[in-house]
């Protein structure tokens, strides 16, 4: 390969890391005032209070991953048996329509057009509400992906194992869940960053109150509290950066 | 055993996805003809028409039209051209490549902002260099008439999304071995590229495409800290006319609900047909 | 697969142990605007570890003027009991929309101690954008909105309306207003002028005032709006927006509804020093802020407790305070204990702004809420949409 390629790969790489620079620079300045490039003064002070113990960001953060931890957990469970139940049902292409609807649908929109019947049954302004609105947006993308996942040729190999003899425990135990063991996992990694990513839907079905990290940093940046938005703006960018690190699949996939 | 089973898997459906999507849709036209809500005082298609006469509705999906057709049309060439005309020493993809995934629409939103906007980095830079002497040389990218903002932020997610989806799909749709047998059939260089390569990728790809273009069609975060005051994507003038400025514009709020999410309903339809027309042929 | 699994239960389990709130506290909801870097600091750093030294976990939600009052329509529509909301910040116009929805407990006046320092026959306590307060609510706090501008670049500021329009027009670019509750009282200001003044629009509202006096601003408004900030077609989306433009040097003027508020964004560093607020000299608003409680909050104990700690003259003492927040304090000075009085008054006196006293002669009152509400909608319609 000649210099072309080479060169062109670099300024891509620039590229990329450029966002990344840019929130972990701004994350240690102070004071940024036109036409100045640097900033007044670097300094370590986000960064100290963030590691306080009463301070909000890392409460923030933790309240976050909670959310989006449960989130991937129910909708990987869940949608494993709804996924593979469409996948074998008759009806399969019209509940394959009703689980793409949400999953396409805006969710700031979904979550307007639901808010009536969360503040209905109190799950608004709470955790379990806006756990379950998630779900609402989580669990439909984890059917799509188990129902590509069980093709024809996956369900044969689980009926083999019937026919040569398997209980439909062991079909299911020792057949099935093997099989699909890469997918689960990409399903819950992927229902995790949809939860981790969500903002508009959290603000409406918990009415702000219930603070994730993404409403945390749009609040910094009405406030044109830059750098503290960088900073929570770093937080967010870490855990898909180390799911990615460990497997690229957990943030895209072959199966949609 | 099977059966009951069966039941219970349709009973989540319909509790977790039905029934919202249902609910939401009924509760929204029941609002926005006056059927339900505090101020509603008889049933009446007054929304829908202040709606229609006014453009609201109208005006706001054009204009989300328009950004989401420029964003993925640009990002789909892009990503074209990266994937034919960037040979990667080899067929795994290498960490970097994923790493933009890692970005989500807020924080590229906010990325922009502290980038393009006249008292951002490039426009300082520019300054220092001397190629700027006013703040008002540089150009208008953020919140701007044309919303170009909120396109190079579409464009700078999806284009390395597409780029990691057309390397793939040329690897499982085996278009370089097509490019090979079109070759020896003494198809020239150029006609490969235009006639074989880009046609089997766009087609193979175009379910994802168009899912990618809803997905933008009803973005959020990047439009309400990107967009002008007006016109604005659906999301955002749906979610002000629910809660800002005037109460008794909520109907026509909900009215916008329901007549988007019947588009995108239609869409989704289509993309579905789409693929199993694919799958069948 | 199985370990992932453990790992995941042992994190949730571990969060839902150590997240529990705590039980000895009584968790209050206020819905506040929070688009001040000052007044959220003043809120966290202050006031919230203050009320829980008095067993209140007072939570902060982000939200003004319709989003409150959407909210708890939607909650009132939905026949929720328990609102999750216990206090609310609000000015005259969502008053009077809580009103209409009987959204408001009360009158609180009568449970809270602290409001005996509340010189409540004053027009400006006991009136609300011309509506009788009743006790429906408390005062939080009373200012004047001032213009700012930046000696160095405008060293002659417009301070009416006929200077505005040739001031603007000299400088394009230079102005704009918020599409929020501060740019919104501006076009206030200059209604009640085109009105003919507090006088004229004063009592109720009446809609061939509005017409008329809406009619000249409005094309007062078209006439400037291409000598605006990016001509006009866009407006900032906030206060704090339309201030980084300021203090950018994209903007030459700003407003601000808190007549210290150049003082606390000179010491915050945001604005330079050159940055001077001034009086609009044909009349400038003053009003005061308060703080509600929804008639269906479940914490109205809680709520009321929270209240009267945020008018008590410590939390008003430090609220005044120019470094900080510097808001107006909604007590009366001759009903303070004398300990009190001889520290509210020695209180460092801005240096950005002339002095309370000294624009205090401009002052007019609000006017009824109901050309607040149509204010906005007709802004967003005539001047943003660009509607006829």
């Amino acid at each position: 390969m000649k210099k072309g390629p080479r060169f062109f790969i670099a300024i891509i790489g620039l590229g990329i890391a450029f966002p990344f620079l840019t929130l972990l620079l701004f994350s240690f300045m102070k004071g940024w005032f036109f036409p100045s490039i640097s900033p007044t003064t670097w300094t370590l002070d986000y960064w100290i209070q963030l590691f306080q113990v009463e301070g909000e960001l890392l409460q923030t953060s933790l309240t976050s991953i909670l959310i989006s931890i449960f989130v991937a957990f129910v909708s990987t469970l869940l949608g494993f048996f709804l996924g593979k139940w469409m996948a074998t049902h008759p009806w399969r292409k019209w509940w394959l329509l009703l689980a793409y609807f949400p999953f396409v649908l805006s969710p700031v929109i979904l979550a307007a057009g639901i808010q009536f019947f969360f503040i209905k049954f109190g799950l608004s302004g709470n955790f379990l509400g806006v756990l379950i609105a998630q779900l609402l947006i989580a669990l439909p993308y984890a059917i799509i992906i188990y129902n590509g996942f069980w093709s024809p040729s996956m369900l044969d190999r689980e009926k083999l194992a019937r026919t040569l003899g398997g209980t439909a425990w062991q079909a299911f135990w020792r057949v099935s869940i093997p099989l699909s063991s890469g997918v689960i996992l990409v399903v819950f990694f992927q229902t995790f960053l949809i939860s981790w990513f969500e903002y508009g839907l959290t603000r409406l079905i918990g009415l702000g109150k219930v603070k994730t990290l993404t409403i945390q940093v749009f609040q910094f940046v009405t406030e044109t509290n830059i750098f503290l938005a960088a900073l929570s703006g770093v937080l967010l960018v870490v855990p898909p950066l180390i799911l990615l690190w460990v497997n690229k699949r957990f943030v895209i996939n072959q199966w949609i | 055993m099977h059966r009951i089973l069966s039941y219970i898997n349709a009973g989540f459906f319909f509790l977790l996805i039905v029934l919202p999507l249902g609910g939401g849709l009924i509760y929204s036209f029941l609002y926005s003809i006056g059927g339900l809500g505090l101020l509603n005082e008889e049933i009446s298609g007054k929304a829908l028409l202040t709606i229609w006469e006014e453009g609201t509705f109208l005006k706001s999906l054009f204009y989300s039209v328009y950004i989401a057709l420029l964003s993925i049309g640009i990002s789909v060439a892009l990503s074209l051209t990266l994937t034919l005309g960037i040979k990667l020493p080899s067929r795994e993809n290498p960490y970097w490549m994923y790493m933009p995934l890692a970005l989500p629409g807020m924080v590229v939103a906010f990325l922009m902002f502290q980038w393009l906007s006249r008292t951002g980095v490039f426009s300082r830079v520019m300054f220092q260099a001397g190629i700027i002497s006013e703040i008002t040389d540089f150009p208008v990218l953020i919140q701007d008439e044309l919303g170009l903002g909120i396109i190079i932020a579409h464009v700078l997610m999806a284009t390395p999304f597409f780029w990691i989806f057309f390397r793939g799909l040329y690897q499982t749709e085996r278009v370089k071995e097509l490019g090979g047998i079109s070759a020896s059939l003494g198809a020239q260089k150029h006609q490969i590229l235009w006639k074989v390569k880009i046609p089997v990728l766009l087609q193979q790809g175009l379910p994802t495409i168009i899912l990618y273009f809803l997905f933008v069609l009803g973005s959020y975060e990047i439009p309400l800290l990107l967009g002008q005051s007006s016109p604005q994507m659906l999301s955002v003038t749906i979610i002000r006319k629910l809660e800002r400025f005037n109460l008794l514009d909520k109907p026509e709020g909900y009215a916008m609900i329901w007549m988007y999410a019947l588009i995108v309903l239609v869409a989704v339809y289509a993309i579905l047909s789409l693929h199993q027309k694919r799958k069948a042929s | 697969m199985g370990k992932y699994l453990w790992i995941c239960i042992l994190l949730i389990s571990g969060f839902l142990l150590s997240c529990g709130p705590d039980q000895n506290l009584q968790q209050v909801n206020m819905m506040m605007w929070q688009g001040d870097p000052v007044i959220n600091s003043y809120m966290k750093t202050y006031v919230v570890p203050e009320l829980k030294k008095q067993g209140i976990d007072l939570q902060l939600v982000s939200g003004q003027g319709t989003e409150i009052v959407s909210t708890l329509m939607t909650e009132i529509e939905a026949g929720k009991t328990d609102s999750e909301i216990d206090v609310v910040w609000v000015n005259g116009e969502t008053f009077f929309q809580l009103k209409q929805i009987n959204g408001l407990y009360g009158p609180i006046w009568d449970s809270l101690s602290n409001i005996a320092y509340v010189d409540t026959s004053s027009s400006f306590i006991k009136y609300d954008f011309q509506q009788l307060v009743n006790g429906y609510e408390a005062p939080w706090g009373t200012i004047q909105m001032i213009m700012i501008h930046d000696e160095k670049r405008a060293p002659q500021p417009p301070s009416n309306p006929k200077a505005l329009k040739e001031w603007v027009k000299a400088n394009p670019g230079k102005f704009t207003l918020s599409n929020d509750f501060t740019g919104m009282s501006f076009l206030k200001l200059l209604l009640i002028e085109f009105a003919g003044g507090s006088e004229a629009i004063k009592g109720p509202f009446q809609s061939d005032i509005y017409q008329q006096a809406g009619d000249s601003l409005w094309n007062y408004i078209r006439e400037i709006q291409p000598y605006f900030w990016r001509k006009g077609e866009t407006f900032p989306e906030g206060l704090a927006a339309m201030h980084r433009l300021f203090a950018n040097g994209e903007i030459d003027l700003s407003i601000s509804m808190n007549d210290n508020g150049v003082d606390n964004k000179v010491l915050e560093g945001l604005f330079p020093p050159s940055a001077k607020g001034y009086a609009w000299k044909s009349g400038i608003i003053k009003n005061s802020h308060f703080l509600g409680i929804p008639s269906r909050s479940p914490h109205k104990s809680g709520a009321l407790k929270t209240i009267n700690f945020l008018l008590s003259p410590e939390a008003q003492y430090k609220k005044l305070q120019p470094d900080g927040w510097g808001d107006g304090t909604s007590l009366s000075l001759n009903l303070l204990p004398e300990e009190w009085k001889e520290k509210f008054r020695s209180t460092q006196q801005r240096k950005q702004t002339p002095p309370r006293s000294e624009i205090e002669q401009y002052a007019v009152m609000e006017p009824a809420p109901e050309y607040m509400i149509r204010l906005y909608d007709d802004f967003a319609k005539k001047i943003i949409d660009g509607e006829e």
